[in-house]
């Protein structure tokens, strides 16, 4: 299970001053739920996501991975989790095999564990035809596939995904929605960010909707559907949100740093 | 301390498969490098310079200096200054004003001036034998006028002189390559964070430390092996017949594995602070360009403390404990053979001193989240 209790980060930036990057955030994902995370540009997505991935620590609150805290249990959650970001690149000069060992191997696991586990995701990534070339001279679609490679080979109870399928071809991305479906029926946990609406409408037992770093709406698509008297996911979006343009939420663009 | 490990070998791998750093590496340090150091080392030869006589013009009435000096080896007599100006080189005027002969000289060509000097040397001991022999002729010898003479005799054996010139440039040249070797290496600390590829090592199990220990000693051993490489480079033109080096080459003079053992200590202990440095920096930086603004400075001061190699003063003991400036006397004192174990122990010791501290400050930085996320 992943919570989030009154989730705050504020950032000091000696460009912007204070920025308030997540407020109060209380977000709830039972075990063995997917749950996606919408917002606009500089929502507070990443950052929530990076917090429950222990890479930044909370300025107020405490977000739990499978009841150990972020805050206190760094370690136990990095045994975890396996984590995508649309932001991570791939060791350049390896191939994709040999970086599924090295954090294989990082992560404790025997060399059998991690080739069973291989012999599994490179079927259902279709990545096996390129598994022993340099990832230097990959597509980015082949290079994101490799990304996820790295977050599943360990074979991680909780999976926090940063917009996985940015960047992918359509068949590709219907893959890896495809795995997430099929980790939730093997029992994983799963927060995700998108921007991709059918993503969250398909995969997602529980959407959020993040606004100005505070969750304005949560539940499941019904839910949100009689909460807003919307049917399209969109629609309900943009009730929650307001229509104002996207880019009046971020004027500075700040997704990539601080969102 | 597998994790380390685990670390260490991704590093050596991403390096050895980055062709234009292995590239840049062999071809600085198997030629560009020897050939360089081949062509200072070999000027001489390969300008004739010194082959070359240097022109002496001498009065047409001096019979003495004419007669000492038109035998005299690598200089070409001339009595008129006219035919000497047509070869467009320097040359020496011999002038005799009475009792005195003056050589003028360029001061600033170092060839002339050595020549000047070997004239010097023959007039006087033509002064001398003139003396020598106007006492004798009425009976007395030098010793009634001149009651004695001042000789300085160098006992050093060609041993002992190449373990002065070794001495010298070798604890100078082994530092200077180390660090330069090791800036080159800073893409190790700083390239995954350029490359936004640390975060997924960051949420891996691996201890912070181990990342940090990983690294450093990835650093550690790219910059001894490109240094080494340097030495084979040398090693091979030296025995292609070029002078790499100008050490008295068949002095018999060899390392006892004592004084190799003195050197191995002294250089692990140096490379291990040297990369730690490099390592701290590279973490500190965003970039690898703005690691290279970090760590420029180092390599002027650690020419700054290296040349103290150079210097004949006896140091304190205290100056052994600073990194560099020890490394480079202790390595002096082995090659001359006054070793201290007590000096060694204390640059070693203050090198792993520092070396632990440093890895804890990139640890330290490797526990924030600002080094992934500087705002």
């Amino acid at each position: 299970m992943i919570r989030t209790e009154n989730l705050t980060k504020v950032y000091q930036s000696r460009r912007e001053g204070r920025v308030v990057a997540v407020d109060h955030l209380n977000l709830r994902c039972e075990a063995g739920q997917v749950y996606a995370l919408l917002g606009a540009n500089g929502a507070g997505k990443t950052t929530t996501l990076r917090v429950l991935s222990t890479l930044i620590e909370p300025t107020a609150g405490d977000a739990y991975v499978n009841e150990f805290s972020v805050c206190r249990d760094k370690a136990e959650i990095r045994r975890l989790i396996g984590v995508v970001s649309y932001e991570t690149r791939v060791y350049e000069r390896m191939t994709p095999r040999e970086i599924a060992y090295f954090f294989g191997r990082l992560n404790d696991l025997s060399d059998a564990t991690i080739k069973r586990n291989l012999d599994f995701i490179f079927d259902l990534l279709n990545m096996e035809e390129f598994a022993d070339k340099r990832t230097d001279r990959f597509s980015s679609g082949m290079k994101q596939k490799t990304v996820i490679m790295r977050a599943l080979v360990t074979n991680p109870e909780v999976l926090i995904l940063d917009e996985p399928t940015a960047g992918l071809d359509l068949l590709t991305a219907k893959n890896v929605a495809d795995y997430i479906r099929l980790l939730r029926d093997h029992g994983k946990t799963i927060v995700f960010s998108t921007h991709v609406l059918w993503e969250a409408e398909k995969l997602a037992d529980t959407v959020g909707i993040i606004h100005r770093g505070s969750l304005i709406a949560e539940g499941s698509i019904a839910e949100l559907q009689a909460q807003s008297g919307q049917r399209d996911l969109e629609d309900i979006f943009f009730t929650h949100v307001g229509s104002q343009p996207v880019q009046l939420l971020n004027p500075e663009g700040s997704e990539n740093r601080h969102g | 301390m597998d994790k380390t490990f685990l670390v260490f070998g991704k590093e050596l791998r991403v390096m050895y498969r980055d062709r234009r750093l292995v590239l840049g590496v062999a071809i600085t340090s198997l030629v560009v490098m020897p050939l360089l150091m081949g062509l200072i080392g070999n000027l001489d030869r390969l300008t004739g310079s010194s082959a070359a006589p240097v022109d002496l013009v001498v009065e047409r009435g001096d019979t003495i200096a004419g007669r000492l000096l038109a035998a005299h080896e690598g200089i070409r007599l001339h009595r008129d200054r006219t035919t000497v100006n047509a070869t467009g080189n320097g040359y020496l005027t011999l002038l005799r004003d009475g009792a005195t002969y003056r050589i003028y000289t360029d001061g600033t060509d170092s060839r002339l001036t050595a020549k000047a000097r070997e004239i010097r040397d023959v007039l006087d001991r033509e002064r001398r034998r003139v003396f020598e022999a106007r006492l004798a002729a009425r009976g007395l010898t030098t010793s009634a006028l001149d009651p004695f003479t001042v000789e300085i005799v160098d006992t050093a054996d060609e041993q002992a002189r190449s373990r002065l010139l070794l001495g010298v440039l070798v604890p100078y040249l082994v530092i200077i390559l180390l660090v330069s070797n090791a800036i080159r290496a800073v893409y190790v600390a700083v390239g995954e964070k350029e490359k936004n590829t640390l975060a997924s090592l960051l949420v891996s199990t691996v201890p912070r430390r181990s990342i940090v220990l990983g690294k450093t000693l990835a650093i550690v051993t790219f910059a001894v092996f490109a240094s080494s490489l340097l030495v084979i480079g040398l090693i091979l033109f030296a025995n292609l017949g070029f002078t790499v080096v100008p050490t008295a080459g068949d002095s018999g003079f060899a390392l006892s594995p004592g004084q190799i053992l003195e050197i191995t200590i002294n250089i692990s202990g140096l490379a291990l602070f040297i990369a730690s440095i490099i390592m701290l920096l590279g973490t500190f930086a965003r970039t690898q360009r703005e690691a290279g603004v970090y760590t420029s400075p180092l390599i002027f001061v650690s020419i700054f403390l290296a040349v103290f190699s150079f210097s004949s003063s006896d140091f304190s003991m205290p100056v052994y404990a600073v990194p560099i400036l020890g490394n480079s006397l202790a390595m002096k004192d082995t090659f001359l053979g006054v070793f201290s174990p007590t000096h060694l122990a204390l640059t070693a010791s203050t090198n792993v001193v520092l070396f632990l501290l440093l890895v804890e400050g990139s640890v330290a930085l490797y526990r924030r989240e600002s080094v992934l996320f500087r705002p």
